[in-house]
Parts: structure tokens; C-alpha cells; sequence
């Protein structure tokens, strides 16, 4: 299965009817956010030889692409990951707070521009190692 | 982490001396990476203790330690972070206009409960569609002390809708 399949998902559940809201609009921040951190992570692993699936620390993706800055592509990508993991982190763990439409609505922008970017820097994406599980 | 100035001192020759295991001062020395010093600012004068742990590949019984974070400002003022919030606040006034200013405030991430840096951004949603105009400016324009804890940006609305 290829990450941009989790972006599919994402933007078939936000145009169908069922179903609805807070927990659809939970459901497709948490997918976007796994669509962009899997094509980083898939990106690193074929850049540097990573077995398919290691496993590359969330936050350590995110902090490494987002310090980048001699590249502000990557950069850029590591901190629409950082927005998208906070927002995947709203939507999953602080449900006494309200999450509306605009927020999933974010996610799917903000997720097809990173995975956008991760093809554009696949070439210049650092090096973060796998850890264990 | 800011390196200590070891200039900051009225001696004119303050003397620094490693701190070792035999030591018969006071000092519980940890077994984790880094250095441990003395600073002798003058004769006569009292040591200072400076202690140059590296908390980043430290391990206690195999456990990372993660800092424990309560204040935002301070954090800002000890990474260095203050220029990136100032210029932050600048692109902010400049895109969305006045009354966007970014927030910082602290989280904690869920995965390796560390904390999390947020600079919340409070525009209107009509908007949304600058959020990126704001970013390419904000990566472009700014820099991240190395070391430093790379802000998170977080986006809320003025006017928010109900979940339907």
C-alpha cells in the first residue's frame, strides 16, 4: 500500500455524507497526517537504504526537517508535519475540545502539499536513523 | 543548549578545573555524557559548579530524559528563540494583519511526551488560503538556533463553526 492511499481515504470520507461530523473530521486529520509522515518516511528509507517500514521517530522527523535551514523546501516540510502531528494529535487525544471542518480541511491541504514536497526533495532529505520499536 | 560565558565574571583570569570522581567536594556526579566543572572566578572567591550534561543521548537505566518544560518564555529565552518569535510576529502583522500575532504556549508531545513549542496563529478564516504564504515566508526568512526546539505551527479561527 502506498501512503498517498491514506490521502484518498481522507478526501473520500470529507466529500461523502457518512460518516459525519467530529469523528469524520477526527478521522481525516488522523489520515493526513499518516499520508505525509509515511511518504517522508518512505522517502528517507529509499534515499539511505532503510528497510521498507523501519521505523523513524515521529517527533525526530519532524524536528530534524523543520531545523533544515539551508533548504527551505524541507523545511517546509517538516513543519507542515509538525502542524499536521498536533493536529492528528487534537484529533485523537483532546476530544473535549471541539475539532471542526476547517480543521480536516487544513489537514487535506496541508498533507497533499507535503507529500508534494517530499517527491520534490526526495533527493535532499537528511538522514534520520530507523529505532526500534 | 546556550553555552555558559565564561566571561561574565570580574576576575581577570577565573580558572576552570574539571571535577573528577574522587573528589572530595559535595558534588554527586552522574553516569551520563558530558562534563562537569569548576570555575574559580579568583582566589579567595567561591567555585561555581557548572554542569555541561548532554541530556540529549543520555540514558538513565536505558530511558531518554526529556525536559520538563512550564515556562514558555523561558524556554524561548534559553534556546534562543526570541529573534524567530519576533520575526514570526512581524510576517504575521505584514500577512494577516494586526491582531494575528503568534502565541507561543507549551504542549506535550503523546508519542515521546516531550514537550512541544506551539506558536498559535489566531487568524480569520477567511484567511486560510495565506497560511501558506505565511510559511514560505516564515521558512524562507528565519532560522533555528541549532540545538533549539523547531516551533510548532498551530492555525485556529476567529469564527469558528460548529462541528456538523
Amino acid at each position: 500500500m502506498l501512503p498517498d492511499e491514506f490521502l484518498s481515504v481522507a478526501k473520500t470520507l470529507s466529500t461523502q455524507t457518512a460518516p459525519s461530523g467530529e469523528p469524520r473530521y477526527r478521522t481525516i486529520t488522523g489520515r493526513c497526517y499518516y499520508a505525509a509522515y509515511l511518504a517522508t518516511r518512505d522517502a528517507i528509507c529509499v534515499r539511505y537504504g532503510f528497510p521498507p517500514d523501519s521505523y523513524l521517530k515521529h517527533e525526530l522527523v519532524c524536528n530534524t526537517l523543520a531545523a533544515v535551514d539551508t533548504d527551505p523546501d524541507v523545511r517546509k516540510l517538516g513543519n507542515l508535519l509538525s502542524t499536521l502531528k498536533l493536529s492528528r494529535r487534537h484529533a485523537d487525544y483532546t476530544l473535549k475540545k471541539a475539532l471542526d471542518e476547517t480543521i480536516s480541511d487544513d489537514a487535506l491541504v496541508d498533507a497533499a502539499a507535503a507529500i508534494a514536497l517530499v517527491d520534490a526533495v526526495k533527493d535532499r532529505l537528511p538522514r534520520i536513523e530507523p529505532a526500534a520499536r | 543548549m546556550t553555552q555558559p560565558d565564561m566571561t561574565d565574571t570580574r576576575a581577570t583570569a577565573p580558572v576552570k578545573f574539571p571535577v573528577g570522581p574522587n573528589d572530595t567536594s559535595s558534588v554527586t556526579l552522574l553516569n551520563i555524557p558530558g562534563e562537569v566543572f569548576a570555575v574559580r572566578p579568583a582566589p579567595g572567591s567561591q567555585d561555581a559548579l557548572v554542569c555541561m550534561y548532554d541530556f540529549d543521548s543520555a540514558r538513565i537505566d536505558g530511558n531518554s530524559i526529556t525536559p520538563a518544560w512550564s515556562d514558555v518564555g523561558g524556554v524561548i529565552n534559553a534556546y534562543g528563540l526570541s529573534a524567530l518569535l519576533a520575526h514570526a510576529k512581524r510576517l504575521a502583522g505584514e500577512i494577516f494583519g494586526s491582531g494575528s500575532s503568534p502565541t507561543p504556549k507549551l504542549e506535550r508531545d503523546e508519542e515521546s511526551q516531550s514537550p512541544i513549542l506551539v506558536l498559535s496563529l489566531n487568524i480569520r478564516r477567511n484567511q486560510r488560503e495565506l497560511r501558506h504564504v505565511f510559511l514560505d515566508r516564515y521558512v524562507a526568512e528565519t532560522s533555528v538556533p541549532a540545538g533549539s526546539p523547531p516551533p510548532v505551527i498551530e492555525w485556529t479561527y476567529r469564527d469558528s463553526i460548529a462541528a456538523g
